[in-house]
This record gives C-alpha cells, structure tokens and sequence, in this order.
C-alpha cells in the first residue's frame, strides 16, 4: 500500500485531474447508494416509534427517532429465564472455535492438494466440490442422522465440527493457492532448506492473507448467524440469534424490538469485517520472479 | 529437483507425499466424518422410497423411479434447471464485469477510499439469515403487498425493495416507477451481489507490483493500454477464482429458481426422495458447468502463454 502511494505522489501530473477524482468518487457514491440503503433502512426502522413502524405507506426515514425499541430489546432480554449472557457465550464459543478451526484445516487442506500435490487429492476435491453444491434441504435427514450416530446431539460438537470442514472454505483456499502462490518460490525455501511447516506459515499463508481474511468473514458470519440448530434441545446450549428468535415470536408488538435486534446482530459482522479489512496489506508473491 | 536425493530412508517424493497427507487429514477426517456419509446418504436416498411414519426411518429401494419422476412427470423441474442455467449466465458476466470496473475504481487514490469499501461489503454481511428473518420491514412489507394490491414486488427473501421504496416516496409517478423499478431492480440485485468479488479483486489488484505500473508510464503508455496489458492480464487468476466463486454462489444461492423449486417439493410437498433425486441432477449440472469455465480457462491460459 505504502508502495503504491509513494507511486501516486511522484506522478502525480501524470494521474489524474480534479475533475477525474470527482468522476472517481461520483461513480463510486451512485453504486454506494444501492449498497448502503439496506442498511441505512434496517437502522431508520430500528429508530422508529411503534405507530411509525406501522405507517402506510412506510417513510424510508424515522420522523421522530427513539430509541426505545433498544431499551425494549434489553427489557425483553433480561426477563429471559436463561441469563443472556449464557446466549452470547455460546454463539461466540461456536462463532470463534468453528471459524479458526475452519480455516486452518481447510487452509492445510488445501496447501496439501494444490501445492504437495497429494495423491489422489483430486479425487476428493471434486466430492467436496458435489457436497458444496447440495441443497440445504436435502442434507437435513441424513445429516441430523450422521449427528446422532456419533452421539453430538445436545452439543457443540453438533454445530463445531462440520463447521471444521466446511467445503466452501477448502474451495476458495485452494483457488487462491493455485492461482497466487508461485511452485518457484517454495521450491527455492525448499532448496534453503525451510521445513514444510515454515513454508506453510511463513509463506503460504502470507501471500494468500486476503483470501483466509474473507473466508474469516463468511464462516463467521455463518455461523453467527446460526439460529435454530435443530441438534440442539438444551436451553443452556441455545444460540444468541436463537434466542432473539424466542423474544420475536412474542407477536407484532414486539416488531420494534425485532428491527433493533437485527442492527444488534448485524453489528458484530460487520466489526469483524472492518478488524479482518483492515488487516489486508500488499503481498508481494509476484514481484521478483521471473517465470 | 535438486533434493531429489534420498533422505532417512525415504526418497523426495515420498516424503513430500507423507507431509501432504498430514496437511490433508484433518480436513479428510472432517470430511469423511459428516459429509461423505451425508453425501453417500442423500445418494441412497434418492433411489428409495422413505418411510418416516414409524420409530425407525425405513428406506426401501425403488430404482431410478425419483429420477424418471424428476425429469418426466413433474412438468416444471427441467424447464426451470434450463432457464435459470441461461439466465444465471448473463447475471454472472454482469456481476464479474462490475465488481471488476468497480475494484479498479476503489483502488484509485481517492478520499474515503477506505469508507467506500465498508459499503460495498455491507450486503454481504446484511444477507446473513438472522437479519431476513428479524427484518421486520419484510414482514410489514408483506402485509401490505397483500392488502394493497402491490403485486409482484413481493419482498421474497429480498431485504430491501427497491420500486416499493421509490413508490413510497411519493415524489415519481407511478409510470416512472414502474420503468424505473425493472432497470433498477437489476443493478441493485447485481451489485448486491457483487461485495465478495470486489475484495477478491482488490486483494488481485494490490498484489500486483507498482512497479509495473511505473516502467509502463515511464515508456509512456496510456491508462487503456495498461490496463489491457497489465492489469487484466495480472489479474487472470483472480478472473478464474471470482467466476467460479460466482458461479456456485449464484447457483446454490436460496433465492435461485431451482433451489427454491426443490426446496419446495422437499418440504412443502413432502416429497423428500424427489427433491434429493433433483438436488443431485442439479449438483452435477452445476458441476459439469465448472469443468467447462475452467477448461476455457485453462485453453486462454495455454494460448497467451504461447503468445509470450
């Protein structure tokens, strides 16, 4: 980053003109337009007293913002017969043990198939490719029944471990690999005799930073979002959006509880996203080498 | 293929071999554990009849039955998979062309560079389940779909709505609305779409060296020309990457046509050997379109090697 920017400065001339950047930034506020008003509408309505939530036709902005809806949410929480807290607790235990146990298998996973070059890795890499693509629904039955043999009904084992191997992550990190690692520079730590292990951490898993960064994103993102596991009966157990679930089936005059809890939920993501972008940097796999 | 002497007994490629099964075992464990089972199920399943009324769930074979079902009898399953297969391709060319223009925008120096790329990831993380169950605007929305008439804007699965939210504006005319709605409708749906493949090809841009860049200014080529010669080229792989992303992102995504159908025959209709039947057609479908992408690609990758 720092890189390009010295770039940018000494050229400047050559760059870009004011009105350029402006073209630049108009482009870019018509298309952020479109991105931005799910949200800034989830946030209005989380705003809205009860007899504007129910205006018709709906204004897309609060008239009279409140924020009773959130002191509602927190009412509503506490009057709960298991302490919030115990919610929160475990969707973070599942949301943070099933997504670093999930890129690191499948980062490891990957570096065998795409850079090792196990035998055979092919074969197996197309099933994980046909489980990726099957349907939710038809997975229920067999999978509640996979769950069961194995004894992790009423656990988090239910939740953690097919989270581990999930196929999406195993997909994109190998892609990444095969397309941004180069075999020359790892065989060059080879040949300086780095041991696999090095070259996994050291190496690999630098240049494809961006790609474990986003995969942090989805898998957590998935599995905080996680509400009802139907593998989990015990009220201890239960998950944070769970719970909200519970507070929400109270009817139509809890609703404005309802749009605070969905900025609620929305919030921890969208922190992790800023944490993990922030985080991105320049890799330099490709500069030097000369293929 | 230096080291290629024997180490402790074990030769180069055999020890590199043993390192990669321990690279590969815990995910092979994972995956044998749940989805293999799950996977070998849903197959068994699909050339059975189930009998879930009892204790214990009774799988009796009834040979290709589901599968003579699925593609003869029921009247739309076929017409759906082809349809939605063209339609998806021309909505995967426009989501990798935007997220592609886009990507090269945001990573121009320009203030609220950072800002920008918050909101164009906002969708990813607002299509989380939690919040379209708990958007209440949905459930709201759609009351008022069924009392006022508002018709095909129904507000399925979608969070926001666009010609909903311009109509309730109050400020165009209908007319305009409804023109405006269909244009926009399809931008806001492929940029909506788009949050995941703009990071990836931000991460390709970035990791391609300034230098580059600086050598092909210094010999004076223009912004065109670099970005013909050197971005796009450089950015291949990303190309690769985000189409296949795109590709199954689009296909398995629960608002597409023949997910939904099969969903509904699944559980609306109880008719669970079907729908797994139609899931498993549909997967190699799916996959057989992967090959295809990646032979192409794989055939460009060959013929530019030969140019250079």
């Amino acid at each position: 980053m720092a890189a390009v920017r010295r770039v940018g400065k000494r050229h400047k001339k050559l760059n870009r003109s004011a009105a350029g950047t402006f073209f630049l930034i108009a482009i870019t506020t018509f298309f952020g337009i479109f991105m931005i008003m799910p949200m800034v509408y989830s946030v209005s309505t989380a705003l809205k007293p009860l007899d504007e939530l129910w205006t018709f036709p709906p204004q897309f902005f609060v008239q009279n913002p409140t924020l009773k809806n959130f002191s509602d949410l927190i009412r509503l929480m506490s009057s709960s017969t298991v302490p919030f807290a115990r919610y929160i607790f475990n969707t973070v235990f599942i949301s943070v043990v099933g997504t670093a146990g999930n890129v690191l298998i499948s980062s490891m996973c990957a570096y065998g198939i795409s850079k090792l070059k196990v035998r055979g890795s092919n074969v197996m890499f197309q099933m994980v490719v046909l489980a990726l693509m099957f349907n939710g629904t038809v997975t229920a039955i067999p999978g509640f029944l996979v769950i069961r043999a194995f004894g992790w009904i009423n656990s988090y084992a239910a939740v953690i471990v097919p989270a581990f191997a999930a196929p999406l992550g195993l997909y994109l990190m190998k892609q990444f690999m095969e397309q941004m690692v180069p075999d020359t520079l790892l065989e060059a730590a080879r040949i300086d005799g780095a041991s696999e292990y090095t070259i996994f951490f050291k190496i690999v898993m630098m240049i494809v930073k961006p790609a474990w960064l986003t995969l942090i994103i989805f898998t957590f993102q998935s599995l905080w979002s996680l509400s009802s596991s139907v593998y989990i009966y015990d009220e201890q157990l239960k998950t944070f959006s769970y719970a909200l679930s519970q507070i929400l089936a109270g009817g139509i005059a809890r609703a404005g509880a309802g749009a605070a809890a969905a900025v609620v939920t929305l919030l921890v993501p969208m922190i992790v996203f800023i944490i993990s972008q922030s985080n991105v940097v320049e890799t330099m796999a490709t500069s030097g080498m000369k293929d | 293929m230096i080291a290629q002497k024997s180490h402790k007994g074990l030769s180069y490629r055999k020890k590199k071999e043993l390192k990669g099964w321990i690279f590969v075992s815990l995910f092979l464990l994972g995956f044998l554990v749940y989805y293999l089972p799950v996977l070998i199920d849903a197959v068994r399943y699909s050339f059975s009849d189930l009998d879930v009324t009892g204790k214990q769930l009774l799988v009796t074979f009834v040979g290709g039955e589901h599968y003579h079902y699925a593609f003869m009898v029921h009247p739309d399953f076929l017409k759906t998979l082809v349809t939605s297969i063209g339609q998806l391709g021309g909505e995967i060319g426009a989501i990798l062309i935007f997220s592609l223009f886009l990507a090269t925008v945001l990573n121009q120096k320009m203030p609220g560079r950072a800002f920008f790329r918050m909101i164009f990831f906002i969708p990813v993380v607002m299509a989380t389940g939690v919040v379209e169950k708990y958007e209440v605007s949905n459930i709201l929305m759609e009351q008022m779909e069924n009392t006022a008439e508002m018709g095909s804007t129904a507000a399925s699965g979608a969070l926001f709505d666009a010609e909903a939210f311009l109509a309730t504006m109050g400020i165009i005319d209908p007319n305009i609305v409804e023109m405006l709605s269909s244009l926009s409708e399809g931008i806001y749906g492929i940029v909506q779409k788009s949050g995941v493949q703009l990071i990836i090809f931000l991460a390709g841009l970035q990791s391609i060296s300034p230098s580059i860049y600086e050598v092909a200014k210094i010999e004076g080529a223009s912004g065109w020309e670099i970005f013909w010669k050197i971005t796009f080229p450089m950015l291949m792989p990303m190309i690769f990457v985000n189409t296949m992303y795109t590709i199954i992102d689009s296909f398995t995504r629960s608002s597409n046509a023949v997910v939904e159908l099969i969903t509904e025959i699944g559980f609306q209709n109880s008719n669970l050997e079907a729908s797994t039947a139609m899931s498993l057609v549909y997967s190699l479908v799916v996959l057989a379109v992967l090959g295809i992408v990646a032979g192409v690609f794989t055939m460009i990758n060959r013929r530019q090697g030969v140019e250079r």
